[in-house]
C-alpha cells in the first residue's frame, strides 16, 4: 500500500511532513503486527 | 547501457500495469464527485473518529481500487468534507480491504486461507488506527498541499460551537448538514468559487448528459495531474530498484527481526499494485502486511 | 451574452490539445504494446487485458474530447453547448499542482513508442540472485507432480518440483532437458554455468531469476552469458560454493535463438 510511486501520488495530496508520519507509523504497525504473528502464530 | 535499458523497461512496465488502476481510480473520483450528495455521505458518516476510521477502511468494499486509484478518491473524499480519519483509514485500507484483492489473494494462497483473512484484518486494522491517531489533528489543513487545503471547509469552528454550547449528539449529527447548506456561515479562505461548488455541489442539480460530459472533463483533468505524478514515481522507483540490486536488501534480512525489515523495505521499491501482488508475494512473499507471514519462514529456508 | 476574452480561451484550448494529444499517445503507446506482443516483456499475460482496455478507453476518451473541441471551434451555433461546458468546467473543483502533467505524459508516450523493451540480461539476474528456490508459485504442486515425466519438465518445473522435495538425490539419474539462457556466477568453478531463466508473477518490475547449475565437459567460456541453449543431460549431485545441490551434467548443448516470451509464469 504503500511504496515508491505512491509516495509521489501521496505528493500530490499531503505535504511532505504528513506523508513521513503516515509512512512511519504503517511502517511501524505493519512492523509490529508481522512480529506478533512471526512469533505467535506461525 | 543496459543498466540503462532496464531501467526503462521497468519505469514502462510500472506505467502499463498502473495506468488501468489509475484510470479506474479516477472514473471512481469523478463519479463520486458527480453523482454522490455528499451531505448525505457526511450524514453517513460516524462522529467518532476511531469508527469513522473503520468506515473509512471499509470503503474499499465499494470502490475496489488499489494504492494508484486509493489517491484521487482519498482526494475526493476529503474534499467533500469526509472527516480526516475516515479518509486516511481509506488511503490505506483500500488497496487491501477489497474484493478483488481479496479474490487474488485467495487464488495465490489457496491452500492457505488463513492468510487472506489476516491480510484484510490487519489491514483493517493497521488503517483504522493509523486514521484515528491522525484525527487528533484537528485541523488538519497544515498538513496538506495548499490546493487542497483551500477547498476544505474549515473544522475549527465546529468546535467552537461544541465548546460554546455543549451541544449534544444530535445537534453534532446536523452539523454537517449544515455547513454544506448554508455557504454564508462557513469560513472558506480560498477561490470563492471553489469554495461554492464544495458547499453547494450545484453538480448535482444538473441534467445527466452535462454531469457526464464534467465527468469525463474531470476525468482527464485528474488523469492530467496524477497521470503526470506517476510517471515520476515509476521513474524513481525504477532507477531505485536497478541501483540498488535485490540480493543487497534481501541480504539484509539475517533473523527474525531484520528480514521483516528487509520485506517491508522490498515492497516499498518493488512498488507493484496491490491487487496483483499476491501472487509475486508467493514467490517470496515480500510484501508489506501480512503476506509476511508466510514469507518469513520461507525465506529462511533458502539459505 | 459577454464574449469570453482571448485571454483565458487560448491557454485553455492550448491544454486542451495537450490533453488530447497526451491521450491519444498514451492509447496508441498501450495498444502498440499489445498489438507487437512487446506487453509479454512488461506484463504477466493475466494482465494484459487491463493495459488492452485502458488503452481502448483512452481512445475513445481522446477521441469524445477532440470531436468535443473542433465542435466548439467550428460550430458557433453550438456556442450555448460551449457555455455551459465552460461552465460545468469552471464548476469542478481544480487542483493544478501539476498543469504540465500532460506535456510529460505526452513526451513519456511518445519516448515509449520508440522505445523497444528488452528482455532482463544474465546481470539483472545476479543482481536479483538467482536461486534454484523458488516457493510455492501459483500453479499448485500437485498438478504438475504427476504429470510430468522428468525429460518434459521445464526449468521451472524442475525448480518447483525441487522446491516440494528438496532433497537432490531423489533425481539422481533422471533425464533432463531444460531451456534457458547462460549465467556465469562467479564462485562457481569454470566447468559449471548456470541455466536460467525469469519468472514473473506480475509485471517486469517483479521478475525473478531461477537457475539450475549445469555441468559441462569443458570450459564454460565456449557459451557466452546471455545465450540461449537446450540443455539435455542427466541430474547429478554435486557440491557448489559449499552448498549441496541438484546438478544437470550436460551431455548435449544446442544453442537456441531467444523466445519471444522469455519470461515464466
Amino acid at each position: 500500500m504503500i511504496d515508491l510511486k505512491n509516495i509521489a501520488l501521496l505528493w500530490s495530496v499531503f505535504k511532505g511532513r504528513a506523508i513521513f508520519y503516515l509512512f512511519t507509523l504503517a511502517a511501524l504497525l505493519t512492523f509490529l503486527v508481522a512480529l506478533l504473528v512471526n512469533l505467535y502464530v506461525s | 547501457m543496459n543498466q540503462l535499458n532496464n531501467v526503462l523497461t521497468l519505469f514502462f512496465s510500472l506505467l502499463v500495469e498502473a495506468m488501468p488502476f489509475l484510470l479506474l481510480g479516477v472514473l471512481f473520483s469523478s463519479a463520486l464527485l458527480l453523482f454522490i450528495d455528499e451531505r448525505k455521505l457526511i450524514a453517513a458518516v460516524p462522529r467518532n473518529p476511531l469508527f469513522a476510521a473503520f468506515v473509512g477502511s471499509l470503503i474499499g468494499f465499494i470502490f475496489p481500487v488499489c494504492e494508484c486509484g486509493n489517491v484521487p478518491v482519498a482526494r475526493r473524499l476529503m474534499v467533500q468534507g469526509a472527516p480526516v480519519s475516515m479518509s486516511i483509514g481509506f488511503l490505506l485500507a483500500a488497496p487491501t480491504v477489497n474484493p478483488i484483492v481479496f479474490w487474488a489473494t485467495w487464488t495465490a494462497f489457496r491452500d492457505q486461507p488463513e492468510i487472506v483473512f489476516m491480510r484484510v484484518g490487519f489491514s483493517l486494522l493497521i488503517a483504522t488506527i493509523v486514521g484515528w491517531v491522525f484525527s487528533t489533528q484537528k485541523d488538519f489543513r497544515p498538513l496538506l498541499q495548499p490546493a487542497i487545503a483551500r477547498s476544505m471547509p474549515v473544522p475549527r469552528h465546529r468546535s467552537r460551537r461544541r465548546k460554546k454550547h455543549e451541544e449534544s449528539v444530535s445537534d453534532l449529527l446536523q452539523s454537517g448538514t449544515f455547513i454544506l447548506g448554508q455557504s454564508g456561515q462557513v469560513q472558506l479562505d480560498g477561490d470563492p468559487l471553489q469554495a461554492a461548488a464544495l458547499v453547494a455541489n450545484p453538480v448535482l442539480s444538473k441534467p445527466i448528459p452535462v454531469r457526464l460530459q464534467m465527468m469525463v472533463d474531470n476525468v482527464v483533468l485528474e488523469l492530467r495531474e496524477l497521470g503526470g505524478i506517476l510517471v515520476i514515481g515509476s521513474a524513481i522507483a525504477a532507477i531505485v530498484q536497478v541501483s540498488v540490486p535485490r540480493d543487497v536488501i534481501l541480504s539484509l534480512g539475517q533473523d527474525n527481526v531484520t528480514s521483516i525489515l528487509a520485506m517491508l523495505l522490498l515492497a516499498c521499491v518493488i512498488s507493484i499494485c496491490s491487487t496483483v501482488d499476491a501472487f509475486f508475494c508467493i514467490i517470496f512473499c515480500f510484501c508489506i502486511y501480512q503476506r509476511l507471514f508466510t514469507s518469513i519462514p520461507n525465506f529462511w529456508s533458502n539459505d | 451574452m459577454a464574449p469570453t476574452p482571448p485571454r483565458s480561451s487560448l491557454f485553455p484550448t492550448l491544454m486542451t490539445l495537450f490533453d488530447i494529444a497526451a491521450l491519444l499517445a498514451w492509447s496508441l503507446l498501450l495498444l502498440k504494446f499489445c498489438w507487437t506482443k512487446e506487453i509479454n516483456l512488461l506484463l504477466h499475460p493475466d494482465y494484459v487485458w487491463l493495459a488492452y482496455a485502458a488503452g481502448l478507453f483512452l481512445l475513445g476518451l481522446g477521441l469524445f474530447k477532440s470531436v468535443q473541441l473542433l465542435g466548439r471551434s467550428f460550430n458557433r451555433s453550438s456556442r450555448r453547448v460551449a457555455r455551459s461546458q465552460a461552465q460545468a468546467a469552471e464548476a469542478l473543483p481544480h487542483f493544478s499542482l501539476f498543469p504540465f502533467g500532460s506535456a510529460l505524459l505526452l513526451g513519456v508516450a511518445l519516448f515509449g513508442l520508440s522505445f523497444t523493451p528488452q528482455p532482463f540480461s544474465s546481470q539483472t539476474a545476479l543482481d536479483r540472485g538467482v536461486t534454484d528456490t523458488l516457493t510455492l508459485t501459483r500453479s499448485q504442486p500437485q498438478s504438475f507432480r504427476s504429470q510430468s515425466r522428468p525429460e518434459e519438465r521445464t526449468l521451472t518445473e524442475w525448480v518447483r518440483t525441487l522446491n516440494v522435495y528438496p532433497e537432490p538425490d531423489a533425481y539422481k539419474d533422471q533425464k533432463a532437458k531444460i531451456e534457458g539462457f547462460v549465467i556465469h556466477v562467479k564462485d562457481q568453478p569454470d566447468d559449471v554455468l548456470t541455466l536460467s531463466r525469469f519468472v514473473i508473477t506480475c509485471c517486469a518490475a517483479d521478475a525473478y531469476p531461477i537457475g539450475i547449475p549445469v555441468k559441462l565437459k569443458g570450459s564454460r567460456s565456449a557459451y557466452a552469458p546471455d545465450e540461449w541453449l537446450r540443455v539435455e543431460g542427466k541430474m547429478a549431485t554435486q557440491t557448489l560454493s559449499g552448498k549441496r545441490q541438484l546438478v544437470v551434467m550436460a551431455t548435449s548443448l544446442t544453442k537456441i535463438p531467444k523466445p519471444d516470451a522469455p519470461y515464466e509464469y
